[in-house]
């Protein structure tokens, strides 16, 4: 998520309405005037620089159109300063390198008047133009920003071109690479001649998890803390769409046939425990080394992404038919899981993290099938030897599941029981404003406030900043 | 959520390139049937790839592609140059919308107005590495693919799989200095019952101390660098902290260090002092504790400033060790929060005393009880002003029972959130960064804008005000505490003057003017080392006598005697990530999020030379979610005023829209010194609304008023308009919900009933609910959806919308020829 943005207009239809305003009819002056009016925006938080551009300009327009008798050189200099203020502004943003690019090519660029960088560049340097050709510059610019701001922020076009780009298939990769794996595999004698293959199916995949990072662009929209932008972050400014792009990697390798053999007889789980066969570790280790190289937080994102396909699976099983009851791939899945935090049990917290990551999710929702509930707390108790932490979280689902188990039915003291926190809640905020000075309070008894002051009724409710409730 | 991933990556990176060397031989031993040939030396990893022997021409092929790639997209990586640059003016709020780029990021980041330092050159090593962006790939397993083939005949278990990687992890992490870890932070080795003692309550109850505590004894070479947030007693020796050397006293010391700042360092202080006097109630085991040179007693910490990092996530996690590397520090002292830190890393940076400010501490005229001190610290931004500015006041603390400090620097104060010229009064050494201390000061005035560019001349009076009021009524202290066991001075009260950093133009213009008014007994001038930067400040124009210079009325009168020290500029600190945005918004959030107590008991208000400082902090709720006070404003307002530029256009219409969601300052104002009439009469907002707004009001003058705190407007009804008894219509109000820390006693003494307005904004951080905040979406606000949300937009905008961003300027722009 980045950070949103403080606006001065508490929706668009507030800019909606300034925009007609201006431009509804040209000659409506009073109109104009309430626009300006209303962009006293500019002393809530800094207006855009499109909106700070219109209103300065509309300033003098108003300001020329009430033929008030004064110097013409004042309304010459109005004019001006808008107009350069408007091109500078629009041309500096696109200033990216450590060298001045020419203004014209970045208006070209913008599809900005090419005459009006001129202007900008006579007013600034040489004789100021006459008003003739100021008043034409000024309707120009009013005419440009409605179509270039104003338009495409009110009316956007429909969202379907931005629709994110069908990612080609990454299966067939995928399986592609299983099968010249198991040709190696099986035949260590191929090995060199199929070497190259193999590191040509890597860098594929690699390739496609670095596609679907810039389609990760558009089909999240805008992603990334600002936080995480920070240069200290290791990953620069990559980490959401990374991420992202990892975990539809992931989604693709839980599919049956990639990780997770399609027959069912070949999903078995190797003796010393829920893991993967050997042979499907042979086939998979290399690919998964590889990404893991590439992207260092390549196990975390296949750990998290497997534990929701499972969890998923095992809830949402009985309700939808769509996902046939299938054990042993739910099994698998988990195998897949503990083989990744094992084969990397050197990262710290790993382990640790799908463990809470895991006991978080089923503590909003368990599995409704005991079958369910016998694999993941095999999974769970797997994970956790030597987690004494968080050996009684653990401990507590098992304990809160079977309890609930037994009585799922509500009882009427059971709303009393809730009624009673509510109302405890409820008395809670009520406390704190005199807490954040008891010790003074105390000697006095009741806050004395201001005249005029006081407190917010109880019925006051939370709101966003900017609402009075 | 964030950090976490990048803490995370940081370990992995880190183990990866601190195993590069053992990695290797682990995996071949493990599958013993690859041999490691003879032409890949174990070091392999750390030769460059261009002394590797070259592969076969088919394999290789694919790798100059890639290089290729990767060396393409490094332009793209680091495209936004408004990043690199020192220093952008955000026009306009200067707070912590994504758009501020300021990189500058010491503690002391000043106005945003200096310019064009040049890119510092370390930048470049910080950008160049992007994890999908190797960038040695793929050469050392050239030639582990040509050899990896002596052995294959067993199918399954003999496959090495590493033989298949095209990129080896080996590889990896050049942006890991190897030198990095090697600097270490604390040598103190703690060793249980001899130097480190982890006392019982009755135990610390012997020493005149409640709870249990934790003692540690340090000898002469030894150096603590702790992180964390803890009270200490200094019990025996002479300690320097930072620089400064404190004395025993029974004084509980807080501490906060987070990973924002540069950590404190404790080391042995080179005075001799006679021992701690041991109480015959004394338990034994602690005898040999007295013998090392230094003793101190570590209490825990429980202030709830941690959670301060749920309210603004830049700070999450700051009092904690950072995941990675995981050796960097432990947590000997069983203390919660508290944890030592053994080595310095990127995260971890410790205080590194400089020669030339210790020695202008020394040089410092030997306090007397005849005269007080006034020293005033200049220099640019981001050379350790107020760093500095904190040390001298721990110095002088240890001669001065209490220390004035006037803080001119409104776009991060020491004490205060920023747009403020406030006069503190510090009675106990400050050891932590500005937000982990906000106050209500003795006295302020509220600027309401980051930095002076817009109203010097109020600066400038804000800040006479000020300095007159500390003649009047600080720098001879009224009251003589009579206390046999404390020698400290306690009739005079030096004071401290940190300067904002616009050392340039017209900011060089203002600090001498400063510097007149101020009449300082000492100068710290910092100078930034000649290549960090600029030609700065360029030598005054003082043949004119001032002629020329802004708001000097041609009367500058020569320094007086002053003693100039020149200091040389902290090392930059490489705490990258931390801007002075980000500074600026957690220092805003800590207020608000902060309860006050008075600094002596008793002290209510006014009349008394004390103030209120911070006790805590309760981040149990988003602002959104704390009940507000419900203000009439026709009735508890006197004067609205709004400052800054273009500001004077604002008409009465609008006022109640203009301060929806604003920070204000709440001002109180001696009586009749308001021009109320002149709110009153002409202001149609008053008449229509009931908010007393008149467009061009002035702010209250600061020789006659005092900003107590400041408060946001975080709701605004429309005009109320009421019948009475007999019908007629009562004059229509306007009712705020206004959020302030201020406690309510304040409040009411204070009488604050003029509201100011300026520049200052709330960060976005503070409009936030991070309530809803799973899955890391903050988009929630209390019960809204992200889209409907009032005054926030989320996201880039639609496509093809040119100009929708604020104005970003760029100073380091350079044209061509030039470099």
């Amino acid at each position: 998520m980045r950070l949103p943005r403080r606006v001065p207009w508490s929706s668009l239809s507030e800019l909606d309405d300034i925009c007609s305003c201006i431009y509804a009819d040209q000659d409506d002056i009073a109109a104009k005037k309430q626009a300006i009016n209303r962009a006293t925006w500019k002393a809530i938080t800094p207006l855009p620089h499109a909106l700070d551009s219109i209103l300065s300009l509309l300033v003098i327009l108003v300001q020329d159109s009430e033929q008030i008798p004064g110097y013409n050189l004042a309304l010459r200099q109005s004019y001006a300063i808008a107009i350069i203020r408007l091109v500078n502004g629009l041309v500096d943003p696109l200033q990216l390198g450590a060298y001045a690019r020419s203004i014209a090519s970045i208006a070209q660029q913008l599809n900005l008047p090419p005459w009006l960088v001129e202007l900008r560049h006579a007013a600034t340097h040489e004789e100021l133009p006459s008003l003739d050709v100021l008043r034409e510059a000024a309707r120009q610019s009013m005419a440009w920003l409605l179509d270039n701001y104003f338009m495409p922020l009110l009316n956007p076009l429909p969202v379907a071109p931005q629709e994110a780009p069908k990612m080609r298939p990454l299966l067939p990769v995928l399986k592609t690479y299983k099968q010249t794996m198991r040709l190696i595999t099986r035949d260590a004698s191929l090995k060199n001649q199929y070497k190259p293959k193999i590191l040509s199916l890597l860098k594929d995949s690699e390739r496609w998890i670095s596609e679907c990072r810039v389609t990760a662009n558009i089909s999240m929209g805008e992603l990334g803390w600002t936080a995480a932008q920070r240069s200290d972050s290791l990953t620069s400014d990559s980490d959401g769409k990374e991420t992202w792009a990892l975990e539809q990697f992931c989604d693709v390798l839980a599919e049956r046939g990639a990780l997770i053999p399609l027959a069912k007889k070949k999903r078995v789980t190797s003796k010393e425990g829920l893991l993967p066969s050997q042979a499907s570790i042979i086939l998979w280790e290399p690919l998964l080394q590889h990404i893991h190289n590439i992207h260092l937080d390549f196990p975390f994102t296949l750990c998290h992404r497997f534990s929701r396909i499972l969890i998923q699976h095992l809830c949402l099983k009985t309700e939808s038919n769509t996902h046939t009851s299938d054990p042993s791939y739910d099994e698998y899945l988990a195998s897949w899981i503990i083989w990744v935090t094992q084969t990397w049990e050197q990262i710290p917290d790993l382990r640790k993290e799908v463990l809470v990551y895991l006991i978080q999710q089923l503590g909003t929702e368990m599995p409704s099938s005991s079958a369910g509930r016998a694999l993941v707390f095999r999974l769970l108790d797997t994970l956790a030897v030597d987690v004494d932490d968080l050996q009684p979280a653990i401990n507590f689902l098992r304990t809160a599941h079977s309890s609930a188990g037994s009585s799922t039915k509500w009882h009427s003291e059971d709303l009393n029981v809730m009624l009673q926190r509510m109302d405890s809640i409820q008395v809670a905020p009520e406390l704190s404003p005199e807490s954040m000075s008891q010790e003074t309070n105390n000697c006095e008894g009741t806050v004395v406030l201001p005249t005029g002051w006081s407190k917010t009724s109880r019925t006051w409710a939370p709101c966003p900043i900017g609402v009075h409730a | 959520m964030i950090s976490a991933v990048a803490a995370r990556k940081a370990a992995l990176a880190a183990q990866q390139a601190a195993s590069t060397s053992q990695v290797p031989a682990d995996r071949d031993a493990s599958t013993s049937t690859v041999e490691q040939p003879p032409s890949k030396p174990p070091s392999s990893v750390s030769k460059p790839p261009s002394t590797k022997r070259k592969p076969s021409t088919q394999k290789s092929r694919p790798e100059p592609k890639k290089l290729r790639k990767s060396k393409k997209r490094l332009p793209n990586d680091s495209m936004d140059v408004f990043r690199e640059q020192t220093d952008v003016i955000d026009l306009g709020s200067g707070d912590s919308d994504e758009d501020v780029m300021d990189i500058g990021m010491s503690e002391d980041s000043d106005a945003d107005f200096d310019s064009e330092q040049n890119i510092p050159s370390n930048r470049q090593s910080k950008r160049a590495w992007s994890p999908s962006m190797p960038l040695k790939d793929g050469s050392n397993s050239d030639s582990s693919l040509d050899d990896d083939d002596i052995n294959g005949s067993e199918p399954f278990a003999g496959l090495d799989v590493t033989t298949l990687l095209p990129t080896s992890r080996n590889t990896r992490g050049p942006h890991i200095p190897q030198n990095e870890g090697v600097l270490s932070a604390s040598t103190f080795e703690p060793s249980i019952d001899e130097n480190l003692f982890f006392l019982t309550e009755e135990e610390t109850q012997t020493l005149g101390y409640t709870g249990t505590s934790t003692l540690v004894g340090l000898n002469f070479h030894d150096t603590l660098c702790l992180l964390g947030t803890c009270t200490f007693v200094l019990v025996q020796g002479s300690l320097e902290v930072n620089g400064v050397c404190i004395r025993p006293s029974s004084q509980r010391h807080q501490m906060f260090a987070p990973r924002s700042s540069a950590l404190p360092f404790f080391k042995c202080g080179s005075e001799k002092l006679p021992p701690f006097p041991l109480p015959a109630s004394i338990s034994p085991r602690l005898q040999e504790l007295f013998g090392h040179r230094v003793v101190i007693m570590f209490q825990s910490l429980q202030t709830g400033v941690e959670s301060l990092g749920k309210a603004c996530r830049t700070f999450e996690n700051v009092f904690e060790l950072p995941r990675w590397p995981n050796d960097c520090g432990q947590k000997p002292f069983k203390i919660p929060g508290l944890s030592m830190v053994s080595k310095q890393t990127k995260d971890l940076q410790p205080f590194s005393p400089l020669a030339s400010w210790s020695k202008a501490l020394h040089d410092l005229a030997p306090s007397t009880s005849t005269h007080t001190g006034v020293y005033l610290i200049k220099g640019p931004k981001n050379t350790g002003k107020s760093t500095f500015s904190r040390n001298i006041v721990n110095h002088l603390l240890t001669q001065y029972r209490q220390v004035a400090y006037l803080e001119c620097d409104i776009g991060q104060s020491e004490f205060t959130p920023g747009g403020m010229v406030a006069l503190n009064i510090v009675s106990s050494p400050i050891f932590g960064p500005p937000f982990t201390h906000p106050t209500v000061p003795f006295s302020s005035h509220y600027v309401g804008h980051t930095t002076p560019r817009s109203s010097p001349s109020y600066y400038l009076d804000c800040i006479l005000a000020c300095i007159q009021k500390y003649r009047s009524e600080i720098q001879v202290c009224p009251d003589d505490m009579d206390d046999e066991m404390d020698s400290r001075i306690s009739e005079f009260i030096p004071l401290v003057v940190n300067t904002m950093g616009w050392t340039k133009g017209l900011g060089a213009d203002l600090t001498q003017k400063i510097q007149a008014m101020v009449e300082p007994t000492d100068i710290f001038d910092i100078q930034p080392t000649s290549h960090h930067a600029t030609p700065h400040a360029l030598p005054p124009v003082i043949g004119h006598q001032g002629q020329y210079t802004a708001y000097q009325n041609g009367s500058l009168i020569p320094d007086q005697g002053a003693r100039t020290h020149i200091l040389e500029q902290a090392p930059p600190t490489s705490l990258a990530g931390f801007t002075s945005a980000d500074h600026r918004a957690i220092s805003m959030l800590s207020y608000f999020f902060a309860t006050f107590k008075p600094t002596k008991p008793g002290f209510t208000g006014t009349g008394d030379v004390g103030q209120w400082e911070v006790s805590g902090w309760d981040v149990s709720r988003p602002l959104c979610a704390i009940p507000p006070y419900s203000i009439d404003c026709s009735v508890a307002f006197d004067k609205v005023v709004l400052t800054g530029a273009g500001t004077e256009d604002v008409v009465a219409s609008e006022i109640g829209r203009v301060l929806n969601g604003a920070i204000v300052g709440l001002v109180s104002c001696e009586a009749g010194a308001l021009d109320i009439d002149d709110g009153l009469s002409d202001g149609q907002g008053n008449l229509s609304s009931g908010i007393p707004y008149s467009q061009q009001a002035l702010p209250p003058l600061p020789q006659a008023s005092n900003c107590i705190g400041i408060a946001l407007v975080r709701g605004v009804s429309d005009p109320i308009v009421t019948e009475n008894m007999t019908g007629t219509r009562a004059q229509p109000t306007t009712n705020l919900h206004l959020l302030t820390p201020l406690p309510p006693p304040l409040l009411s003494q204070a009488n604050a009933r003029i509201l100011v307005k300026g520049e200052l904004e709330l960060p976005v951080w503070g409009m936030l609910d991070f309530r809803h905040d799973r899955d890391g979406d903050l988009g929630y606000v209390a019960g809204v959806e992200r889209d409907k949300v009032p005054y926030l937009q989320w996201g880039k905008g639609p496509e093809g919308v040119i100009g929708g961003d604020k104005k970003r300027i760029r100073r380091n722009l350079m044209r061509k020829g030039q470099s």
